[in-house]
């Protein structure tokens, strides 16, 4: 198929000594930063730092050649094998059928010198980063091939009478659609319609959690936090704070222009009808490769404006670890209804136009409770506020005013949930300011679980809890009995489904 | 694929509700009692030594509130221990629980990853085994059965593991 033999063990490129001595000196730059500080300000002991710092830039030197020299790879009928280490030889089997996803990513210094890494995601939990760092673009494009026309040959049914179809699918694949295409005014448009406040306070958690290795779990936080109850309650500090929310917000303008740009310049989105190909960035250029049967399960996610402008970004879920959470999350930013009708068809094949669907909506108990925990949260902002400035009057007033639109943004919610299931998906949709809608396939589900509080038992409504290989979500407040029923037939779904689901 | 795809009616399918849980032993009782003494003695420790710098009335306070969590978790334990139990059915496994907060958790076995049985030193005295079912995908869906007759857990390690494996 190409002029590589995977068969037999490959090296990298030769550049990749300079990859694997440049990533070893930005990690050394790490450790010997507090040195360097220290050297700064204090005579005597600084030159030594130096002379340090030499040293260990000549043993890196060293062992970059060796790393490159012991690191090989090679690919046979079921599995690629990777053979690492300098003093300890590492010999890393990881079968076809493991693999989650293969994705070819470039920083500045692999741009400058041509080449391309390839990093390959596996759904095991072992945290560490399978990763060829440096071949040649067209080595790399064709070994990506490669691994996916393996991976495939893996899934496809062995019969003869399914090889003929087999091999119109395969025919089928070569035609690529393009789903989207990020001119630059679209970028724009997407920067602009940004969720600054989040982005926002994204950056204060990650400056007060300083280090970069933070950043995955800060994020994480602020994005639930703010994704649960916060909504609301950012847009009712804002009257209180305006001067200091003035200046934030300017900050989180411009990081939001940054960030979109930086993320999704000249991104592109394509589809078959065996994966979805996804290449953007402008600095740290990432390409990924989906295969449409590992995806869990998507979420459609807009605001306010971006509704009035007609689109919607999709969040593919993929099957992960512990350890990679978060980090496998895929992004289609921007998508117009009839992508997303496009998505859709091609992912829900068996959803037919007329398809029977089943409406299912929460008990009013939920606005209630929702309403009662958002003023709640509001209770100590206004108590700290009143015995400082002893205005009892004003602050109870204001108090009973936030209340009053607690309330009505608790109905707002209430209203927009919407729990719909045919025979081949749940689409969950919620939310009024940020609309957010899950659909999942039925037969994804791994666990089930069904939760009642002895409050709710009396009023016989519950939440479901479902969580797939990539995590879940509940439906919080429904009727128990019509959640004992969905239960009943996701399982059986689950159960009679002989294919691979991840 | 042979998803069949025919439409169920409601009564056809196979109902979770009718299926009948097997409770733990009643040992599994008593080491939860014994664990929940051993923390609030723990716990008491600590609070005695706050006596000797705070007043009469704050250590009401701090004991009221100190005897209702107690009762509240005495409740949740021995009302909540009858509501304990699995079910094992053909595809699936569920575990209930919980008195205040029910729950009740199913794992397909089409989906279990691997099974695990454990014993620390305190359930090997009570002769109490767990079984852990693992899934892919993070520790959030996995599901925990302490409390169970080591024989009892092995044959369900070995039932769920076997029907586990049959699929792909």
């Amino acid at each position: 198929m190409s002029e590589y033999k995977f068969e037999e063990f490959n090296h990298q490129n030769i550049l990749g000594v300079v990859i694997i001595f440049a990533q070893s000196v930005r990690k050394m730059l790490n450790a010997y930063l507090a040195f360097f500080a220290y050297s700064i300000f204090t005579d005597g002991v600084g030159k030594y730092v130096w002379w340090f710092f030499g040293i260990s830039l000549v043993f890196t030197a060293v062992t970059s050649v060796l790393k490159y020299r012991n690191f090989r790879f090679k690919l046979d009928e079921t599995q690629l094998v990777l053979n690492s280490g300098i003093l300890t030889k590492d010999v890393m089997n990881i079968p076809l059928d493991r693999i989650q996803s293969v994705q070819m990513h470039q920083n500045f210094i692999q741009r400058i010198l041509g080449i391309t890494g390839l990093k390959i995601d596996t759904a095991g939990s072992s945290s560490e980063e399978l990763e060829i760092p440096a071949l040649k673009r067209k080595k790399a494009e064709s070994l990506l091939e490669f691994l996916k026309s393996k991976i495939r040959n893996e899934a496809l049914p062995k019969s003869d009478e399914r090889m003929e179809e087999s091999s119109v699918m395969l025919e089928k694949k070569s035609i690529k659609e393009t789903l989207v295409n990020l001119d630059f005014k679209a970028i724009l448009v997407l920067a602009i319609t940004e969720n600054h406040i989040r982005n926002g306070l994204i950056a204060v958690a990650f400056i007060m959690g300083y280090a970069g290795q933070y950043l995955d779990y800060s994020e994480q936080f602020v994005v639930d936090v703010f994704d649960d109850y916060a909504p609301e309650l950012v847009e009712s500090g804002i009257a209180l704070i305006v001067v200091f929310v003035f200046t934030f917000l300017l900050l989180s303008v411009l990081l939001s222009f940054i960030q979109v740009i930086l993320k999704f310049f000249d991104f592109k989105a394509e589809v078959d009808d065996q994966s979805f190909y996804i290449s953007s960035g402008l600095i740290k250029r990432n390409e990924f490769t989906i295969p449409l049967k590992k995806i869990q399960f998507l979420e459609w996610k807009t605001n306010l404006l971006r509704k009035r402008l007609g689109f919607e970004s999709i969040r593919i879920h993929q099957g992960r670890s512990v350890e990679s959470a978060g980090k496998n999350l895929l992004e289609i930013p921007s998508c117009y209804s009839e992508q997303t009708e496009k998505v859709m068809e091609t992912l829900y094949t068996e959803l037919l136009e007329d398809d029977y669907f089943f409406l299912l909506q929460p008990h009013t108990y939920q606005r209630v409770f929702r309403a009662l925990v958002l003023s709640l949260f509001g209770v100590p902002f206004f108590l700290i506020a009143t015995i400082a400035t002893q205005e009892i009057v004003v602050f109870s007033g204001l108090y009973l005013v936030y209340v009053f639109v607690m309330i009505a943004a608790a109905e707002k919610y209430y209203q927009s949930i919407n729990l719909w299931v045919n025979e081949e998906v749940i689409i969950y949709e919620r939310g009024w300011l940020f609309p957010k809608r899950t659909v999942v396939k039925l037969h994804k589900f791994q666990t089930v679980e069904l939760n009642q509080t002895i409050f709710q038992a009396k009023r016989n409504i519950c939440h479901l809890t479902f969580s797939t290989a990539a995590g879940g979500r509940s439906f919080r407040f429904f009727d128990k009995s019509e959640m004992e029923e969905l239960r009943d037939f996701v399982l059986y779904k689950t159960e009679s489904f002989t294919g691979k689901w991840m | 694929m042979l998803l069949e795809n025919l439409q169920l009616e409601k009564s056809e399918l196979p109902l979770l509700e009718n299926v009948d849980y097997s409770p733990h032993p009643k040992d599994y009782r008593d080491m939860r009692l014994l664990i929940l003494m051993i923390v609030m003695f723990l716990l008491s420790g600590f609070w005695i030594m706050q006596l000797v710098f705070l007043n009469m009335t704050a250590m009401g306070v701090i004991f009221l509130i100190w005897a209702g969590l107690l009762s509240i978790i005495l409740l949740e334990e021995i009302k909540g221990f009858k509501k304990r139990g699995y079910a094992l059915r053909q595809r699936d496994i569920t575990y209930k629980k919980g008195f205040l907060i029910h729950s009740q958790t199913t794992i397909p076995f089409n989906r279990v990853q691997h099974c695990e049985t454990t014993q620390g030193p305190l359930s090997r005295a009570f002769g109490l085994m767990s079984l852990k079912v693992f899934t892919a995908g993070g520790a959030s869906s996995d599901l925990r059965i302490s409390g169970l007759r080591p024989e009892e857990a092995n044959r369900l390690k070995d039932f769920i593991t076997e029907a586990s494996s049959t699929y792909e």
